[in-house]
């Protein structure tokens, strides 16, 4: 699963990979999501974060063992809101499945 | 007619099914034993800032907690009187957001809209408020005050580390935020 893109506007945002009861996954990295502070981006601010069992080079969030899961995006200080018309006020990343290489 | 009868029995008996439905969702959440608030008493006192354990995959206090941010509770009790709260500010961004006992959401704030270094407020009841004596030298437009539908609930405060090596920076200014009565 890919995450690509970019978000709506906001102070910090974070992305975080659980199951689907809540906790988190756990895996020999520790890494469990990216802030927007640590995500790699490209030169034109976009980021691409790969979800996946098998290491990848650039973001990379580890599933482990697990098939189900659930991506939390948070953003924090933002002026969108539960009324914001989506489109060009709160531009989502884009979520695809890529197959296994 | 007997169907007639019959259908109108199954009628009422369908609509008191509904009634007896609706009426135990509509009261499930607050006969809720595993709810936030309960979740946290055994692990708080009231009226003091607990610091809360950092989310891991074997044990996390509550589900779906965000792992880039130190977290502090005050589970507050307002029958005694008002409760004065301080946090210091985080070099990222901190949020304090408070929560009635059945954990429903009333007010937040956070570090810019604070506007200073630290950000202080007065949490009390309704009935609290309205006693406040009117002739104070401070009045209450110069101190910020939230009022608390319940007695009781919770004050949550995030303080959010932007890598993960500056969680304990994120966590040593939670040590400094202050919830007593006063």
């Amino acid at each position: 699963m890919v995450l690509s893109g970019t978000t709506p506007q906001a102070r910090y945002w974070t992305v975080t990979l659980y199951d689907p009861q809540g906790s988190l996954v756990a895996n020999s990295v520790q890494r469990y999501g990216f802030t927007s502070q640590e995500i790699i981006r490209d030169q034109d601010g976009t980021f691409e974060l790969t979800v996946g069992p098998r290491a990848r080079p650039g973001n990379w969030l580890p599933t482990g063992a697990i098939e189900r899961y659930v991506l939390v995006l948070r953003l924090y200080d933002t002026p969108i809101g539960v009324a914001t018309r989506s489109g060009r006020d709160a531009p989502m990343p884009a979520i695809a499945q890529r197959g296994c290489r | 007619m007997p169907v007639i009868r019959l259908l109108l029995w199954v009628l009422g008996g369908t609509l008191l099914g509904g009634v007896v439905h609706l009426a135990s969702v509509l009261v499930l959440p607050r006969l809720a034993t595993q709810d936030a608030y309960s979740r946290l008493s055994s692990i708080t006192r009231t009226n003091t800032i607990t610091p809360l354990p950092a989310p891991t995959p074997e044990n996390a206090l509550m589900p779906f907690m965000d792992p880039a941010f130190a977290t502090a509770v005050c589970r507050y009790d307002l029958s005694s009187g008002p409760l004065k709260f301080s946090v210091p500010i985080s070099p990222a961004y901190t949020s304090v957001s408070f929560y009635t006992r059945s954990e429903v959401a009333y007010y937040a704030i956070n570090d810019r809209s604070a506007g200073r270094r630290v950000i202080e407020l007065e949490l009390m009841t309704v009935n609290s408020e309205t006693n406040l004596p009117g002739d104070e030298e401070i009045t209450a437009a110069d101190r910020l005050i939230v009022e608390s539908p319940t007695t009781t609930g919770l004050v949550l405060v995030k303080a959010l580390a932007p890598e993960f090596g500056l969680l304990p920076t994120a966590r040593n200014v939670l040590t400094t935020a202050r919830c007593q009565q006063q």
